[in-house]
């Protein structure tokens, strides 16, 4: 069944920031190790490291409360939560907790623009999911 | 006629995806290789090996299959997928990937769908097959006609899913068998797959052989047997390489 997202959740640092935040999109990706024996004419894969991050858009407010917060975490391992819904954590409403390095964000001014950016957040380790 | 997709059935693992997949992308590369010798004004060329791969989409919910989504990153997942018709029936044609993937969830974007995209990287070959055997099974059976897939070559392989979607009670047994031309009945047939057998946990398992002298039976079938009042829902999915 398709669902519509109407209300997901972005918290950085320990603080919901899901009112500053338009979107969310995980990158959980998996190195794929190719060998090529002589013993088969296709190509043979195996799983490698695996690599996470995860890019965010903001709209920031008028007292750009957003910036100054991740100003703060710049050169710091934040901790973060991930949720396609706001909704309580549970089995079919998962979340996915790690530790990610906050780097600077520099947002764009576009004459009648809105304090829009995007920030790609790198995770040291694994992004965790977790149904309860 | 053109054909139109209008009832396809999709198995990732033990899960039945059809009411969240909506697309389905197999790509096989052929690696070709050029050479250019003194003695052609022309690039020669030349077939090199084969890299499989398959993309499935469709809207993402954390009922069933999304959440495994996340726990068999990294693991090699059984993938049929039938594109005549839901339920497929016995001998349509289903594509087979054993293959790696990465988390496929996409955004959380206000007011958009929930979707997802898994590339899988098939590990080896893809097998484009036939369904032969699909649905709920409460006694031992078989195929009803075996399927005239042709002999293995020398060399080739075999390969076969099962996608086990709810499995209530009791065991089954499946296993895929041969028999040669003309032995339409499988009177003499010779067994040539075995699954794990089934209890009372959805499941799903690949298999594959590879023949170094070749198979010269041409007709196929898979045979389950249940035992200790089987109730089994399943998938059975068949194809030669």
């Amino acid at each position: 069944m398709a669902d519509v997202v109407l209300g997901g959740y972005f918290s950085i640092g320990g603080v919901d920031r899901s009112s500053f935040c338009e979107s969310w999109e995980p990158s959980w990706e998996l190195e794929i190790q190719e060998s090529r024996p002589f013993n088969s004419n296709f190509v043979k894969k195996d799983a490698g490291l695996e690599n996470h991050s995860f890019t965010a858009t903001f709209v920031d407010d008028t007292s750009y409360t957003l910036v100054q917060a991740l100003d703060a975490l710049v050169g710091t391992k934040a901790a973060f939560e991930l949720r396609y819904d706001d909704a309580a954590v549970g089995a079919t409403n998962p979340k996915w907790t790690g530790s990610c390095v906050v780097p600077r964000t520099t947002p764009p001014a576009t004459q009648g623009g809105a304090a829009r950016f995007s920030v790609t957040f790198q995770v040291d380790g694994a992004a965790t999911m977790a149904t309860a | 006629m053109a054909k139109v997709y209008t009832a396809v059935q999709a198995f990732y693992a033990e899960f039945d995806i059809s009411g969240d997949g909506n697309s389905f992308e197999p790509s096989r590369e052929q690696e070709v290789l050029e050479s250019r010798p003194f003695n052609s004004a022309f690039v020669k060329k030349d077939a090199g090996i084969v890299n499989d791969s398959a993309t499935l989409g469709g809207y993402l919910s954390f009922e069933d299959p999304g959440t495994a989504f996340m726990s068999n990153i990294g693991t090699k997942v059984p993938v049929s997928v039938c594109v005549d018709a839901n339920p497929a029936a016995e001998q349509d044609k289903a594509y087979l990937v054993y293959g790696l993937h990465a988390f496929p969830g996409g955004p959380a974007e206000q007011g958009a769908l929930r979707t997802f995209n898994l590339n899988l990287d098939a590990d080896d070959y893809m097998g484009i097959g036939r369904v032969l055997g699909n649905g709920q099974k409460t006694a031992t059976g078989n195929t009803a006609a075996g399927w005239s897939g042709g002999a293995v070559p020398a060399g080739g392989s075999i390969v076969a899913a099962v996608h086990c979607t709810t499995a209530t009670t009791g065991t089954v047994d499946i296993i895929i068998q041969s028999a040669a031309t003309g032995d339409s009945g499988f009177a003499s047939p010779t067994t040539r797959l075995t699954f794990t057998q089934i209890t009372t946990t959805d499941i799903s398992e690949w298999q594959r052989a590879t023949s170094a002298a070749g198979i010269t039976d041409t007709l196929w079938r898979a045979k389950w047997t249940g035992a200790s009042t089987p109730d089994h829902t399943f998938c059975v999915t068949f194809a030669i390489v």
